[in-house]
């Protein structure tokens, strides 16, 4: 009876997807706050009261109207022996003494050494988070660094390039140098060839013509041309 | 129901000082009952730590006024102790019998005293979860009614009140201690037949 009652402030739609049990809708963010942790204990009066509740009072009756209720009210209560004095309220007043004793005078040495130790945990925790974020960054430092170091590769490309280019050169230059010697060479060896050749013709004529002189003289010109040289010689010695 | 308002719930990363502080009590009874247990029974270590806890805040919150204690009567007790002990016992002599048996005869004891021996042996068995639990609820009861009687004192003599309370101090502060101490025997000891019995 009581889920009828609930569902009544439930939407028609939304009723219709309880009906079937289908949990596909999305979840809706509600409007009410997030809870928040206080950090710090709430104030208190006489070591554990709530502060709040003192409060409910001081609008109607000031600063001592609480106090003057719980004394008016106590009384109230003993002396028609609603609340009853027996042993019980003793020990129970005992046991409140050596609680607020304790609140008082170990609380607050406890209390710093707890917030030491919860400090504590949150560096701790705190730390882990800090020496993440630290990495990511060192990373993120890195690839920077990553990315301006190959932007002077595009450079060393670039020499590597030249570099390689001139060597291609130099290689051309080279072969060039070799094909132009080879040629050189080549021609050489030609131009000796003619050479020779020409010096063979040129002494085989000389020799041909020689001999065919050397064939033409007949033994009467060669008389001839003694007695000349004779003759010759004669008048030259005489003309000496 | 103070019990459960008092335990400290997780909701955030952080602990709380309560949080921390019961974290820290228990990191150290672990320690504490960790030395009494074989290692590869760590896991059934958390029942006596629960034991103790439970046993705990009922004789602490039994010191509050108007709550009943209900760790002074042996009903509750020896149903906590009785039902442990009984299963480590059963498991002791269903596992290992000849065991179970040895441990019966202590080690050079004379021959004629054998017979003796088992039976002593047997009554110093059975006798465990009785002694626990008569322990326990003999110590509450007898804290208790020393308080009942010395705030029956102050009710009686208000003129010497203040002399009474501090007497009554005393005594709480010792009932409180006690408390704790008894749960903290009474699961220790129990850890300890259990370590025997496997």
């Amino acid at each position: 009876m009581l889920s009828r009652l609930s569902f009544r402030h439930i939407p028609s739609q939304l009723k219709a997807i309880a009906a079937c049990g289908i949990q596909t809708s999305a979840v809706k963010s509600s409007s009410e706050p997030r809870p928040k942790r206080p950090v710090e204990a709430p104030r208190v009066r006489f070591g554990f009261i709530p502060d709040e509740w003192f409060q409910l009072f001081h609008p109607k009756t000031g600063v001592t109207g609480p106090y003057v209720f719980l004394t008016t009210f106590g009384t109230y209560l003993v002396s028609k022996e609603w609340y009853v004095l027996e042993d019980e309220y003793y020990t129970g007043l005992c046991l409140l003494s050596i609680f607020l004793f304790a609140t008082y005078k170990v609380g607050p040495k406890l209390g710093a050494y707890l917030d030491k130790e919860i400090d504590a945990v949150e560096n701790n925790l705190n730390s882990s988070r800090e020496e993440e974020i630290a990495d990511c960054k060192a990373i993120i430092q890195n690839l920077e660094k990553e990315k301006w170091s190959s932007e002077a590769q595009l450079m060393i490309y670039d020499i590597k390039k030249q570099n390689v280019l001139m060597q291609l050169e130099a290689n051309y230059r080279e072969n060039l140098a070799i094909a132009y010697t080879e040629v050189k060479k080549l021609l050489d060896y030609h131009s000796q060839i003619d050479g020779i050749n020409r010096r063979i013709s040129q002494k085989h004529m000389v020799q041909w013509i020689t001999n065919s002189v050397l064939k033409a003289i007949t033994p009467e010109q060669e008389k001839t041309n003694l007695l000349q040289c004779i003759k010759d010689l004669e008048t030259l010695s005489a003309k000496a | 129901m103070m019990s459960i308002i008092i335990f400290p719930l997780n909701y955030w990363l952080i602990p709380s000082r309560f949080n921390l502080l019961f974290n820290k009590f228990i990191f150290i009874l672990f320690n504490e009952f960790s030395m009494s247990i074989k290692k590869k029974n760590i896991n059934n270590l958390m029942i006596f730590l629960s034991l103790m806890f439970f046993i705990m805040f009922m004789n602490f919150f039994s010191l509050f006024p108007y709550i009943f204690s209900s760790t002074s009567h042996l009903l509750f007790n020896l149903s906590l102790s009785l039902s442990l002990w009984l299963s480590f016992f059963i498991y002791l002599i269903y596992n290992f019998p000849i065991n179970f048996l040895k441990h019966l005869v202590p080690l050079n004891s004379p021959k004629p005293l054998m017979n003796f021996m088992v039976i002593i042996e047997l009554i110093s068995l059975i006798i465990r979860p009785w002694t626990l639990s008569i322990r326990l609820s003999s110590n509450l009861i007898s804290g208790h009614l020393i308080l009942i009687l010395l705030s029956n004192f102050m009710m009686n003599w208000i003129s010497i009140i203040p002399i009474s309370m501090m007497i009554q101090n005393m005594l709480l502060i010792l009932e409180i201690s006690m408390s704790m101490i008894q749960a903290y025997v009474f699961s220790i000891l129990l850890s300890l037949y259990f370590n025997e019995s496997n």
